[in-house]
């Protein structure tokens, strides 16, 4: 593709088109050198969109490993011998501690999430709406729940608690998910995703990228998320931890995350993109790149299974790319 | 014209190899803000079509330090100023050449001597200069420069011999600008001396300071001469404003107009190396990788002459980072 198509593409988004699934595929057929101007383009498309504001949340793993199911890339799966933490469901004054960690970090949104499949015949539901109304009622915090499947109903409990938004991850494209996960179908995870949006919770939808999947994967994961209108997309991108099925993929060069990010934002333009775990490891010092190429959102502190960075550096990216919380 | 049309014009005429006026360049000063990574982006792609990945590194030794006569307002070595620095006359040959080892092992490119005082005129130090230059010669695979200040026809051909590459004399800012900054001696004697080094056949490496308080016209003013004069390396640095020196209360300049500077200036100059230089850490932070995604293909590594930078090793992933590649002495 030329510089002068992604301009003219750039110029459509900017003027309300839709990108198609062909264009957002001949976007990812750019040399590097052509990638920053892509990039310059996807903030552009954000400032115009979805303006200055960056969201940062923190996220609480509350409920640690055993997860009976078998997503390649996940440490907490016991089908893998991967070293992460086992843990049940932490007290209330616990997970209380650790919102307000994450509130005085600056975060003005917080995410529990726990292991497992889901919620459906699971005894840990009423204790988990329990704290969720302590930490509305304590903190200031925006509240969002990551807690695997859930049927209508329990997604109706968890808005009926003062619960915002709910995270589930696609984690890719549907072609791919079979490659990725084979314990339950990703019409499963669409299901969920539905009841949580028919219950009025908005959505946080996204996935891993740097599994082995396709650029045509790439984007059709994000035309899914277009299609499902969800509001915020965390982007992953895969820190290949020792003991998965994933150990020993190579991670994508930090200038191909930077498309990746970039792409997004021109299939997504109004949404909160939020590069989520792997960034550190796999973009380096070049995460003040994605905060001038699309993302206007971001995981704060540590992942589930592994390390973040200092959440000060994060904020101190954040004004020196001139973007505000 | 919107901004875009206008940036991409002059982008793609610079691309096909064409110049840039400076009434076109001064325009690319008065672009939107949100705008500025598009130029950003099309400073990259020139830089990547002229000058390809690889980035020239250099590491600079401060071989003299301070008691300089010129009263350089931004300088913490000058007599004029009260701040505290380290202060010690001529390194040893032996300590300098440890210096070259040391910039070797970090991985630059490049090695350049640098002396406080106005220049080399009836200086006795020089001697020992070109004798340690010819040393580093023979014990490293480094390329060799040096920084003395101004210099006659004699020290140009004494350097060439003793093995120098290319020499190191900024303009600091501007024609227009450079009574602000310095009046100890004018600016014509520092174009003087890069007009001699390049007579000579030496290469000149010759940038400055932003963020002195110029004006957006006077940067473009001083790119211009830059291009003029043909100097092979720009190395820009952004004020660090060192308590104690004339500059000490000048207010930072947004990142953004930091990396629009070297973008444009990539456009004024497509076939030079746009040096990193002192600054970038303390003005840019977390931003800092982002110049070599804007037009610079060079960089400082490791310390400046009285402040400290990141550390080689940290530059060097930087630029691999980007996926850049650093020069290297041996290839």
């Amino acid at each position: 593709m030329e510089t002068r198509q992604i301009i003219t593409l750039g110029e459509e988004v900017l003027a309300g088109y839709k990108i198609t699934r062909p264009e957002a595929l001949r976007l990812s057929c750019i040399e590097d050198a052509d990638i920053p101007l892509l990039s310059a383009y996807a903030n552009k498309i954000r400032l115009k969109y979805a303006g200055n504001h960056v969201d940062m949340c923190g996220i609480i793993n509350a409920r640690s490993g055993r997860c009976s199911e078998d997503c390649k890339f996940c440490a907490q799966s016991v089908f893998h011998a991967a070293d992460s933490p086992t843990y049940p469901l932490l007290s209330k004054n616990e997970l209380l501690k650790q919102a307000k960690n994450i509130e005085k970090q600056g975060a003005k949104r917080v995410s529990l999430v726990t292991s497992g499949k889901g919620m459906q015949g699971d005894s840990d539901f009423e204790s988990i709406l329990a704290i969720f109304k302590e930490i509305i009622s304590s903190t200031t915090l925006k509240v969002c729940a990551n807690l695997g499947t859930l049927d209508l109903g329990q997604a109706q409990r968890l808005a009926a608690t003062g619960i915002r938004r709910y995270a589930h991850n696609l984690e890719t494209s549907k072609s791919y998910y079979p490659t990725i996960c084979t314990s339950h179908p990703y019409d499963e995870r669409l299901e969920t995703i539905l009841a949580a949006k028919q219950a009025g919770l908005e959505l946080c939808c996204g996935g891993i990228v740097g599994m082995g999947e396709s650029w045509d994967d790439r984007i059709e994961l994000a035309l899914a998320l277009r299609e499902l209108g969800v509001q915020s997309i965390p982007i992953n991108i895969l820190n290949p931890l020792k003991g998965t099925a994933l150990e020993n993929i190579k991670p994508p060069r930090p200038l191909e995350i930077l498309k990746i990010f970039a792409i997004f934002r021109f299939i997504l333009p109004d949404r909160v993109i939020r590069p989520a775990g792997g960034r550190e490891l796999n973009l380096r010092d070049m995460q003040g790149a994605l905060m001038l190429g699309g993302a206007n959102g971001l995981i704060i502190g540590n992942y589930l299974t592994f390390s973040g960075r200092n959440s000060d550096i994060d904020f101190q990216m954040v004004h020196d790319a001139g973007l505000n919380q | 014209m919107k901004s875009y049309d206008l940036i991409f014009s002059l982008g793609k005429k610079v691309l096909e190899g064409g110049q840039v006026t400076f009434d076109e360049a001064l325009s690319l000063t008065q672009i939107e803000e949100s705008d500025i990574p598009i130029l950003l982006g099309v400073a990259n792609k020139i830089r990547e079509k002229f000058t390809g990945n690889a980035v020239d590194t250099c590491q600079i030794v401060n071989a003299r330090s301070g008691n300089c006569s010129e009263n350089c307002k931004f300088c913490t070595q000058s007599a004029h100023h009260e701040v505290k620095l380290n202060v010690y006359p001529l390194m040893s040959e032996d300590e300098i050449l440890a210096a070259a080892k040391s910039a070797e092992k970090d991985g630059a490119y490049r090695f350049c001597i640098v002396t406080a005082g106005c220049g080399m005129d009836g200086d006795a130090d020089f001697e020992k200069i070109t004798s340690a230059i010819k040393r580093i010669g023979q014990e490293t695979s480094l390329n060799r420069c040096c920084s003395l200040g101004t210099l006659n026809e004699e020290h140009v051909i004494a350097l060439k011999e003793a093995g120098i590459t290319r020499y190191h004399h900024n303009l600091e800012t501007s024609e227009s600008f450079f009574e602000e900054i310095c009046t100890t001696h004018t600016f014509s004697e520092r174009v003087e001396t890069i007009k001699k080094i390049k007579n000579a056949g030496l290469q000149a490496c010759s940038g400055g300071i932003i963020g002195m308080g110029e004006t957006w016209r006077q940067r473009i003013e001083l790119a211009f001469t830059l291009k003029d004069l043909d100097v092979d390396s720009v190395p820009i640095n952004v004020l660090n404003a060192v308590k104690g020196t004339a500059l000490e209360d000048t207010k930072k300049l947004n990142p953004m107009e930091i990396l629009q500077t070297f973008a444009i200036f990539r456009l004024i100059l497509p076939t030079k190396i746009l040096r990193y230089a002192g600054g970038r850490e303390h003005n840019l932070g977390e931003l800092v990788p982002l110049g070599f995604l804007s037009g610079i293909n060079g960089m400082l590594l490791g310390n400046y002459l009285t402040t400290t930078g990141r550390g080689a090793t940290e530059d060097l992933k930087t630029v691999t980072n980007m996926g850049m590649k650093p020069l290297c002495p041996r290839s």
